[in-house]
C-alpha cells in the first residue's frame, strides 16, 4: 500500500460537489433498502452488482459466505458514501454558506450556471484529503457510477457507446451528465494516486502540494 | 493445515470502470508491477476475465471482498 500521510488538494465547482453529495444520498438510500420490506427489484439488481455473488455457481458456499462475512462490504459503500456527503456539507460550511440555501434551490438551478441572487453560494469548494480520504472517494465515485450506469441501462460497451450520443430525456441527461463527469473526476483521483510518493520528510505538510487537478 | 487445490480470484470485465482505474487497482492493492498490473487489466478487458489472484481459500475471499468494495466485479472458484 501507499504512503498514508500523502495529501491532496481537491478543487470542485461548487455544482459540482453538490452533484456528488445528492448521488451519494440516492446511494445511500438504495443501500439502506436492503434492510427494509420491499426494496424495489431495480434496487435489488443494483444491489447485486454494488455487491456481486462470490460464488455464481455455488448456493451453499454463497450462503455460508454471506452468513460470514455479513454487510462488510455494503457497510463499506454505506461508510463511504456519507463520507462523501459530510465532506461536501463541512467544505459548504467552511465556505459560509448554509445547507439550507443550497436545499432551498429546485433541482434544475443545481444544474444552471449561478444567477446573480445566490452569490451568498460559493462558486468553488476546495477540499483537502488525506490519502486515505482519496481512496474512499475514488471508491465511492466508482460506486456512484455504478449505481448510474445501471439506472441508465449500461449493460456492455454497446449500450455505453450509444448512450453517450444518444438524444435523452431530462433526467437521463442529467444522469449521463454526472456519470461522464464522475469519470473525469475519478480519473483525476486516480492519476493524483498514482503519482510517486514523495520523500518521508515530506509527509507532514503534503497537503498543499497542488499535484490534484482542478475542475 | 490447509490443504487442497488452490484458489483462483477472478476479476470481470464491466463496461463501468475505467481501464486506469483497475489498473491502478491491481498496482496499489496487490503490489504488482506496471508491467503485471496492465497485462492482467488488458486480460480483463479482452478476454472478459483474468484470474488477479491465486491462494487459500480464506485470502481469496479477503480479495473478494476488497475487490467489491472496489467496484470490480470479482468471484473466486478453485481450481480443477
Amino acid at each position: 500500500m501507499t504512503d498514508a500521510n500523502r495529501g491532496f488538494q481537491v478543487v470542485l465547482p461548487t455544482q459540482a460537489a453538490l452533484r456528488l453529495r445528492a448521488r451519494s444520498r440516492d446511494l445511500l438510500a438504495v443501500l439502506r433498502s436492503a434492510a427494509t420490506t420491499s426494496p424495489s427489484s431495480e434496487d435489488a439488481a443494483l444491489r447485486a452488482r454494488l455487491m456481486p455473488n462470490p460464488y455464481p455457481d455455488d448456493n451453499e458456499a454463497a450462503e455460508e459466505f454471506a452468513r460470514l462475512s455479513g454487510s462488510e462490504v455494503a457497510d463499506g459503500k454505506r461508510s463511504r458514501a456519507a463520507g462523501l456527503i459530510a465532506a461536501v456539507e463541512r467544505a459548504l460550511e467552511d465556505a459560509g454558506c448554509k445547507l439550507s440555501t443550497v436545499e432551498a434551490l429546485a433541482p434544475t438551478e443545481l444544474g444552471a450556471p449561478w444567477p446573480p441572487s445566490r452569490t451568498p453560494i460559493p462558486e468553488q469548494l476546495i477540499f483537502e484529503l488525506h490519502e486515505g480520504d482519496a481512496l474512499d472517494w475514488v471508491r465511492a465515485v466508482t460506486d456512484l457510477r455504478l449505481a448510474l450506469a445501471h439506472r441508465l441501462g449500461i449493460v456492455d460497451q454497446d449500450t455505453a457507446d450509444r448512450i453517450e450520443s444518444a438524444d435523452l430525456p431530462e433526467h437521463l441527461r442529467s444522469m449521463r451528465d454526472d456519470y461522464i463527469f464522475f469519470a473525469t473526476f475519478q480519473e483525476g483521483l486516480v492519476s493524483a494516486l498514482s503519482q510517486p510518493v514523495p520523500g518521508d520528510d515530506s509527509a507532514p505538510g503534503g497537503s498543499s502540494d497542488p499535484d490534484f487537478p482542478n475542475f | 493445515m490447509q490443504v487442497g487445490r488452490p484458489w483462483n480470484l477472478l476479476v470481470w470485465n464491466d463496461p463501468v470502470n475505467l481501464m486506469s482505474y483497475v489498473e491502478w487497482i491491481f498496482r496499489s492493492y496487490f503490489g504488482y508491477p506496471d508491467s503485471v498490473a496492465t497485462e492482467l487489466m488488458l486480460t480483463v478487458h479482452n478476454e472478459g476475465r483474468a484470474v488477479v489472484a491465486t491462494g487459500t481459500r480464506e485470502e481469496i475471499e479477503r480479495h473478494v471482498i476488497a475487490m467489491h468494495g472496489f467496484g470490480l466485479w470479482a468471484t473466486l472458484q478453485q481450481q480443477s
